[in-house]
């Protein structure tokens, strides 16, 4: 992988956030969507994002609504890019075992 | 005498809100704390993106934990910074997202004193809330998933030894890929398409190259499918379906050439009803690519098109 793969740790909570994210790729969600998607903790969640982010996996904007209309903040939306997604599909095909032919 | 009680009345629900209200605030207040102590580049939208999340937990509890997990965010970011920089400040230089120039550097004293902070914030927390009834509030009880079940289906199981070609060859009538009956046949041993004689056939559905044909001669053909290494169903069974008792089966449509590899985007030709057992099947066909038993005509190895069915299922 590329440079800035060196800083992505494919720990179980990674494989979760990317899970969350692969049940509909071309979806943007927020951190809180993330959270209930893939139940983890604020602690370990924002780290995961901030990561895979830096590491180009996702690229992350701000919600594009007016927060005076809607009545809440904007949220910071997060989404697979291209290269994310076919690396989250490979490091998945690896993680899968066994043949059924 | 009516004022008096309309005056403890309202002491009451100015004590009631405040007591609802203090969660948040100590939120708020832990996560602007925690957006300080992450690197500089990213404090600013942290606290913004922290603040925003907020609102979606849905009680004063969860609120306080996702504010705690947000002062414990922000260290491990700023530690993962540091990690960055040392391992390579040119590429974090070009990074956009965390850059050396102003963060903080956190010794090793700062960061024991701040897990101190958290962990006394957390023990004045839990006290406060279980002297105030908070205690009691429950998070909903999420039954344990039960035993699952996924796995593939193809057409035929022994894809080089078709059975005996009937005399006279039999003319099949033109095949509908998007009719899932007529290619899966329930009982997976039967494979009515491996003696095709294409003489009378029209132009199948598919761009197949192997179905498109015009010799007369007839064709003895061994539909591909999942092959060896092909990934597990349940692998890809999505834990929120497990949690809901999902299951379903699905029959996707893919295209593959002479090696095992897609030549296209798999497709969803029947569906579950489940929108997430749909996605999980083509996610489950596009990582098997590569492992995909070719379809054979006469033992040679060609490009086609197949539906196969995936079947989640959950053993209660």
């Amino acid at each position: 992988m590329g440079t800035k793969d060196r800083h992505v740790r494919m720990s179980l909570q990674t494989l979760k956030v990317l899970e969350a994210f692969l049940d509909n790729p071309g979806e943007s969600l927020s951190g809180a969507d993330v959270q209930k998607k893939a139940n983890l903790a604020s602690g370990t969640l924002y780290p995961i994002l901030i990561r895979l982010e830096s590491a180009g996996w996702f690229v992350s904007r701000w919600e594009s609504v007016d927060p005076a209309e809607v009545g809440r903040p904007r949220r910071r939306l997060y989404r697979l890019t291209a290269s994310g997604l076919s690396r989250a599909t490979e490091v998945f095909a690896s993680f899968s075992r066994g043949v059924l032919a | 005498m009516k004022n008096d009680h309309d005056g403890q009345e309202r002491a009451l629900a100015i004590r009631t809100r405040h007591a609802a209200e203090w969660p948040e605030r100590l939120a708020r207040l832990l996560i602007r704390q925690a957006a300080r102590a992450a690197p500089s580049t990213l404090s600013e939208r942290l606290e913004e993106e922290w603040l925003a999340d907020l609102i979606d937990r849905p009680s004063a509890l969860s609120r306080l934990r996702f504010g705690l997990g947000c002062c414990w965010a922000s260290r491990v970011i700023a530690a993962d910074w540091i990690g960055v920089a040392e391992a390579s400040p040119a590429a974090v230089a070009g990074s956009s997202l965390l850059t050396p120039r102003s963060a903080p550097t956190p010794s090793l004293r700062s960061r024991r004193g701040g897990v101190l902070v958290v962990l006394v914030g957390l023990h004045i927390v839990l006290i406060y809330a279980l002297s105030h009834g908070l205690g009691s509030v429950r998070s909903p009880v999420v039954p344990p998933p039960p035993d699952m079940d996924a796995r593939i289906d193809t057409i035929e199981r022994h894809p080089v030894d078709p059975p005996p070609l009937p005399t006279p060859p039999i003319a099949l009538t033109p095949r509908t890929l998007m009719d899932p009956t007529t290619d899966i046949p329930l009982d997976p041993i039967v494979a009515p398409e491996d003696n095709l004689s294409a003489a009378p056939a029209p132009a199948p559905a598919a761009p197949s190259t192997s179905a498109v044909r015009s010799s007369t001669a007839p064709v003895d053909r061994v539909r591909g499918g999942p092959g060896r290494g092909f990934p597990h169903a349940e692998d890809f069974y999505p834990p929120g379906a497990i949690r809901l008792g999902e299951a379903g089966t699905v029959i996707v449509q893919v295209c593959v050439d002479a090696t095992g590899h897609l030549t296209a985007e798999p497709a969803v030709v029947e569906s579950s009803g489940a929108a997430r057992l749909d996605a999980a099947a083509l996610k489950l066909a596009q990582a098997g690519s590569g492992r995909y038993r070719p379809t054979l005509e006469n033992g040679q190895p060609v490009a086609s098109c197949y539906p196969f069915r995936v079947t989640f299922s959950l053993r209660h």
